[in-house]
């Protein structure tokens, strides 16, 4: 949701929202839709919204962090003659987006709309709160990841004749007293309940450029073959990491992409005041014009 | 998603509704079709494997499933590889080694060698259709080692934050 920026007027859509500026749609008009899906990258969101009304090889879109703590992304291009100016807003959530694009053809009023704009995205707000989610991490360059809800599975391109699999886990929020060390011994006590497992290693503590977390390791027989597993969990003062290896192959052959992934876990960004040039009106704005 | 198979680049090739049409000979008299990766239902995976195999059959054809062999890749993952005849008038199908037979059972329409990729819970048919069985035989050993070689190539759909925000500045 987004608020109305003073002097705007707002007009629903029948997919969404259209505010106008001063000077209405003949200087230039701002669109927002929320929920938006499939989620793909933030380029390919951007290039399919310009089409062929911009150069979209021309975007440098930046990332940016909203005030509820959402990743999100924004970029501007303008047509040759410096004419009009096209800016857009993305910002990703669990399985959907929400896209904000800002057409505006008074050039005076560039560098204000891309504020605006700006403004816009970093208080856009979805009040999804503490859950599950995905977060950020450099995917190993030589596996492939496939998604599984909020899961994504990595393997090598020869699997499963080498039986390796890294699956990087939403966070997690912590409950009040949860540790890392708690959530691999509930993952031990879970396996044990269900199979018998074998030469435990741990929990033990490590640490990342970014974060403190520990390990445990173990082996289960799985239909006649042994399956090894690793577990990692990083944890901050809101959520819990978890990074499992597993398989039957030698885990060696996965030191370094599992090892990749770990080192560059960062942590959910935590909801903030953002700054502004424009701090947001209040929430009863929405219901002007 | 999609299988990732070693094709030949001076095979012809398009694209329609998502399947991809690959043609070995000149002739058309076979191609190969694959069709996209998709969902494979846990609960009903026959019937379904079945559902998909009985596409794209003229009116007034018969589909003759005449063996079902489970191999695997050469990365080890699993496939069900069918027999497939698609017959005139309903009739029996051609036998596999008496002609007379065959001739007397129905006319033989189209043979069909469908390879059902099983790729964790996805599953992709490949399907090489040949209207001429000496064409066919001629390219058998070249087919069949290039399906060998399928795997899942799952690029284009992970949505890890890393991906989604591939080519953005931080």
């Amino acid at each position: 949701m987004i608020f109305t920026p003073r002097g705007w007027t707002r007009r629903s859509t029948f997919d969404g929202i259209a505010l106008f500026p001063p000077g209405g749609p003949d200087v230039g008009h701002l669109l927002y839709w929320e929920r938006m899906r499939p989620l793909v990258p933030v380029l390919d969101i951007f290039r399919r919204q310009l089409g062929a009304t911009a150069d979209s090889s021309l975007l440098r879109p930046r990332m940016v962090i909203t005030s509820e703590g959402e990743y999100a992304a924004v970029a501007t291009v303008r047509d040759p003659a410096g004419q009009v100016q096209q800016d857009l807003g993305v910002v990703l959530l669990d399985d959907f987006y929400s896209l904000l694009h800002a057409v505006t053809r008074e050039p005076a009023q560039f560098a204000e709309r891309s504020a605006t704009l700006l403004d816009l995205v970093l208080h856009d707000l979805h009040q999804l709160g503490d859950r599950r989610r995905r977060y950020l991490y450099e995917a190993p360059a030589s596996w492939q990841g496939r998604p599984r809800g909020l899961e994504t599975d990595y393997f090598p391109l020869d699997f499963p004749k080498q039986d390796l699999m890294v699956t990087v886990m939403p966070a997690f929020p912590r409950p009040e007293g949860a540790t890392c060390v708690k959530y691999v011994e509930a993952l031990l006590a879970q396996q044990s309940a269900e199979s018998t497992v074998e030469d435990i290693g741990g929990p033990v503590a490590v640490r990342t450029p970014l974060l403190p977390g520990c390990e445990l390791a173990w082996t289960t027989p799985s239909q006649g073959r042994r399956v090894s597993r690793r577990a990692v969990v990083l944890e901050d003062s809101r959520y819990l990491y978890p990074v499992l290896l597993e398989g039957s192959s030698d885990l060696r052959a996965a030191r370094e992409p599992f090892l990749s992934i770990i080192n560059s876990i960062e942590p959910i960004p935590a909801p903030r005041a953002v700054s502004g040039t424009s701090p947001p009106a209040p929430a009863l704005t929405m219901w002007e014009g | 998603m999609h299988l990732h198979l070693p094709i030949p680049a001076e095979w012809r090739q398009y694209e329609n509704d998502g399947r991809r049409w690959y043609m070995p000979h000149a002739s058309n008299a076979v191609t190969l079709v694959i069709d996209p990766m998709e969902p494979f239902p846990p609960l009903r995976q026959p019937a379904w494997i079945l559902e998909r195999v009985r596409r794209d059959i003229p009116d007034g054809a018969n589909l003759v499933v005449r063996e079902v062999i489970s191999e695997t890749t050469s990365v080890g993952w699993p496939t069900n590889v069918l027999d497939i005849q698609i017959v005139d008038n309903g009739a029996a199908a051609l036998g596999k080694s008496s002609a007379s037979s065959s001739a007397q059972a129905g006319r033989l329409l189209e043979q069909r060698i469908t390879t059902c990729y099983r790729f964790l819970e996805y599953c992709v048919i490949a399907e090489v259709r040949a209207r001429d069985l000496a064409m066919l035989t001629e390219l058998k050993d070249q087919l069949r080692a290039l399906l060998a070689e399928g795997r899942p190539d799952w690029s284009g759909s992970d949505t890890s934050v890393h991906r989604l925000l591939d080519g953005i500045t931080r």
